[in-house]
């Protein structure tokens, strides 16, 4: 130690001793003040830096200590007590004894020192140990050997760096002591043309591989000022040197790799280049029609592949759904207060406006519902890839059961809602493994019949009136609904009087304990399937439709709504209730005269329409409600259509169509109602209901009205 | 660049052993003894033709202290470019940050040891 440097620091901390003294005292006379603190605080303070500096840990040790105490009594988390008075006297004291007498190891007065600490203590258990991170901290690491390490040190500075008087080259310089600088690369591509050149500001950029054998530690210590401001990358790169010294890549990714251009420059430049076509046809080697057709040829191609794309998890998609959904509702809902109160203004109202508000809300609403595709059609994907699985299982399964089958896919471009397309799978398995096992006939049956020994399956989907249609065909044996009906009544499902037509008999398959297959087979036949396929397909809100014939075939079609959260309503009135019924369900709207309506025996009214009959509801009636039109004649047809099936249901009122978001009520409610497809909240708040029309047809059959409405 | 390092701190025994320490190296150290003193320090050597190739300033000073001190000189055309390191004993992070903002290249923790001193006042005046 430098005893010139220690004389100085024994004289300056004398004298900070007896400032502090006086401080103190002054300090009990008048205990707030602050500025008498601080005077205190920076003696303390001083003498602290001072011994770190002349190596007096001791001392350093005490004044840290009383430090922390002075500066909670400075931010007033510790008020000045006749103790604390006590403690900074006696820590005063200890200091001067210790300069005094040159015992910088407080020798003598270690009982002192114990005693001070444990005062200390005391309060430092109700403060805050502030500075108990002030010990050194510009710890040299001794660097340790090593293997020789390569890094790729990476340095873009701030173009405002030359401002903080730290020069780039230094650092550059210092990286040289640490290390064997391998490859060092400048990328100038920032610097501005001359004209527009700052002089004080910083455009280059480095790449600098280095080899050293220090720890990395060591290089982080270079760029300790710089780091936080500016971009420093330090990377160990030996494992994988071999890759980034590759010259097997493309002279761009190398450029890029060394730092010395960026990719959106390559990119940049590459925009500029001539295409090798365009090259050779000013060569006059090609024609330039040539050219262009295989061009296009080429693009065609290329966008058939897909362009750029990120995952998204499918929650944030439907998330961002519903808040749309939840955006037109409260679109609507302003849009039904402005009508309202443009209405109330009555006779003050200003046309042009109320029409330019109008038009605004249309504009809206036309935006919304755009970004509701575009975010739907997010999530929708190609049926394609389910039914190459299932073109799969089909090969498989045939060879099981001995039988032969084609297979033909038709639109599996066909897109749909990803969630559908998982939820549909499993139906469309067993369908198909339906078809499979009961439609094809053996081989050898259907060489009898004349038929090839081959059976077909056709797997379709296509896009119909806002729905998707998925087929199933098999060109198999066909199924007899009359065997179907004999089978049901066997089973208890229907009675014999019952008369129903070829469809419905279709459908007493999907009820839940069918089954017509005589043998059990592991792929089907078990009765239990069928009927879950169908609860599947209406919990998608999707219907079932079967046609056969003996000896032909059989198809079955599924028609599914595009999605799931929001339907396409047509918004009707009966009495002071509204309901939406889904528009893919209606034919149109009549107003029916005396003579289409009839009376058929035990069986109440029918409509005839053009030459069919359908039976007739009103919707007042099947719910129990007041509604103002009593006699067919006096409201509005809603003519409904499912299944082929036609139904009149009269209403008071059609109030127009709105798109609506289905708010389940089997959430709400732990049971589906029949009649109830789900709730929607209307504009101006109020909930509507949406109608379940095929359990509606149900209903009207067994004449029930709607219990939990009644 | 100029060998002449500015040392601006309260205490007599850090400035004594900077300069102690900055002269083995062959460096000229001028000294001031808190912000104000600093501020005047400076013009004085300007008018004397001496401009300092590096400045390093306490923070906990009387009259004025570091962070205003660094931010008055950072705001001279003089001294703009020139690197300015704090010195303090308060190693948190929030007063480097001050000082960083106050416009400061670097830090330094007291207690220091001359090699560390020595170290960082090469990377910005050699």
């Amino acid at each position: 130690m430098d005893a010139e440097l220690l004389e100085m620091f024994l004289e300056e901390t004398a004298e900070n001793i007896q400032v502090m003294e006086e401080g103190l005292l002054d300090l009990e006379v008048n205990r707030d003040d602050a500025d008498t603190i601080n005077v205190i605080f920076r003696a303390m303070h001083t003498i602290k830096g001072g011994a770190g500096l002349v190596g007096l840990n001791r001392v350093n040790e005490i004044t840290h200590k009383v430090e922390n105490l002075l500066d909670s009594v400075r931010h007033g988390q510790i008020s000045l007590s006749d103790d604390v008075f006590k403690t900074l006297f006696l820590s005063v004291d200890i200091l001067k004894k210790m300069i005094e007498e040159t015992d910088f190891d407080g020798q003598q007065v270690a009982s002192d020192i114990d005693s001070l600490f444990l005062m200390l203590a005391e309060f430092s258990d109700n403060g805050v140990d502030t500075a108990a991170s002030d010990a050194v901290s510009m710890d040299v690491s001794k660097s340790t050997t090593v293997n020789l390490r390569t890094f790729k040190i990476s340095l873009q500075f701030q173009t405002t760096i030359l401002e903080t008087g730290t020069d780039p080259l230094m650092l550059l310089r210092e990286l040289q002591e640490v290390g064997t600088v391998v490859e060092c690369y400048c990328n100038t591509s920032k610097l501005p043309q001359l004209d527009q050149l700052v002089s004080h500001s910083f455009y280059l950029e480095w790449t600098v591989f280095l080899e050293t054998d220090r720890p990395k530690s060591d290089i982080d210590d270079i760029f300790i000022f710089v780091v936080d401001d500016n971009e420093i990358l330090i990377e160990d790169i030996t494992d994988s040197i071999g890759d980034t010294f590759d010259n097997n890549l493309k002279t761009g990714e190398l450029l890029v790799d060394k730092g010395l251009i960026t990719e959106r420059e390559i990119e940049n430049s590459l925009s500029k280049q001539k295409r090798i076509g365009d090259i050779l046809a000013e060569d006059g080697k090609v024609l330039k029609k040539q050219v262009e057709k295989i061009v296009s040829k080429q693009e065609e191609a290329k966008s058939q592949e897909s362009s750029s794309t990120i995952r998204v998890d499918t929650s944030k998609l439907e998330s961002i759904l519903n808040n749309l959904a939840e955006l037109l509702i409260s679109h609507s809902r302003v849009k039904e207060l402005v009508i309202s109160n443009m209405n109330w203004q009555g006779e003050k109202r200003n046309h042009t406006v109320n029409r330019e508000i109008l038009s605004a809300f249309d504009e809206v609403d036309k935006i919304i519902r755009v970004v509701q595709e575009k975010v739907m059609n997010t999530s929708m994907i190609p049926i394609g890839g389910t039914f190459t699985r299932f073109q799969r299982m089909m090969r498989d399964l045939a060879k099981e059961v001995g039988k032969e089958v084609k297979v033909h896919i038709e639109g599996k471009e066909t897109e749909l809602d990803k969630t559908v397309i998982e939820q549909i799978a499993d139906p469309l398995k067993h369908l198909i493994r339906n078809a499979l096992d009961h439609g094809l006939e053996t081989p050898d049956e259907r060489e009898a019949r004349g038929k090839p020994r081959a059976g077909t399956i056709v797997l379709r989907a296509f896009h119909q009136e806002g729905n998707i249609v998925i087929q199933i065909s098999d060109d198999g044996k066909g199924i007899d609904e009359q065997i179907i009906f004999a089978k049901a009544i066997e089973k208890g499902l229907v009675s014999e009087q019952e008369k129903l037509s070829q469809q419905e008999m279709y459908m007493l398959l999907f009820k839940p304990g069918f089954s017509t297959a005589k043998q059990i087979t592991d792929i089907s036949g078990r009765g239990v399937g069928l009927d879950v396929v169908m609860t599947n397909i209406k919990k998608l809100r999707g219907s079932v439709e079967m046609e056969s014939e003996i000896g032909m075939g059989t198809t079955i079609t599924i028609k599914l709504p595009l999605t799931l959260a929001i339907i396409d309503g047509m918004m009707v009135r009966v009495g002071q209730e509204r309901f939406i019924i889904p528009l893919n369900m209606i034919s149109e709207f009549y107003k029916a005269t005396s003579e289409h309506m009839h009376k058929a025996e035990g069986k109440g009214l029918f409509m005839h329409l053009r030459g069919e009959n359908m039976p007739y509801v009103s919707l007042a009636d099947l719910l129990q409600l007041q509604g103002e039109c009593h006699s067919p004649t006096d409201g509005i047809l809603v003519i409904l259509q499912n299944n082929n099936r036609k139904l009149a249901m009269m209403v008071d009122e059609i109030l127009g169509q709105e798109q609506v978001v289905i708010k389940s009520l089997k959430e709400n409610m732990q049971q589906q109602i029949d009649g109830i497809a789900g709730v929607t909240i209307l504009g101006n708040g109020k909930v509507a209901i949406i109608l379940d029309i095929p359990t509606i047809y149900k209903l009207v059959k067994e004449a029930k009205p709607i219990k939990s409405l009644a | 660049m100029s060998k002449v390092v500015f040392i601006v701190d309260d205490s007599r025994t850090v400035r004594a052993s900077v300069e102690y320490t900055l002269k083995k190296e062959g460096y000229q150290v001028e000294q001031a003894v808190d912000g104000q003193d600093g501020l005047k320090r400076l013009e004085e050597l300007r008018q004397k033709g001496i401009r300092p190739g590096m400045i390093i300033s306490d923070i906990n000073m009387p009259n004025m202290d570091g962070i205003t001190f660094i931010t008055e000189v950072k705001k001279s055309m003089h001294y703009k470019f020139t690197p300015v390191l704090v010195l303090t004993t308060e190693s948190q992070d929030e007063k480097k940050m001050q000082g960083k903002k106050a416009g400061a290249a670097g830090w330094l923790v007291k207690p220091f040891s001359p090699d560390q001193l020595i170290g960082v006042v090469k990377k910005f005046v050699k």
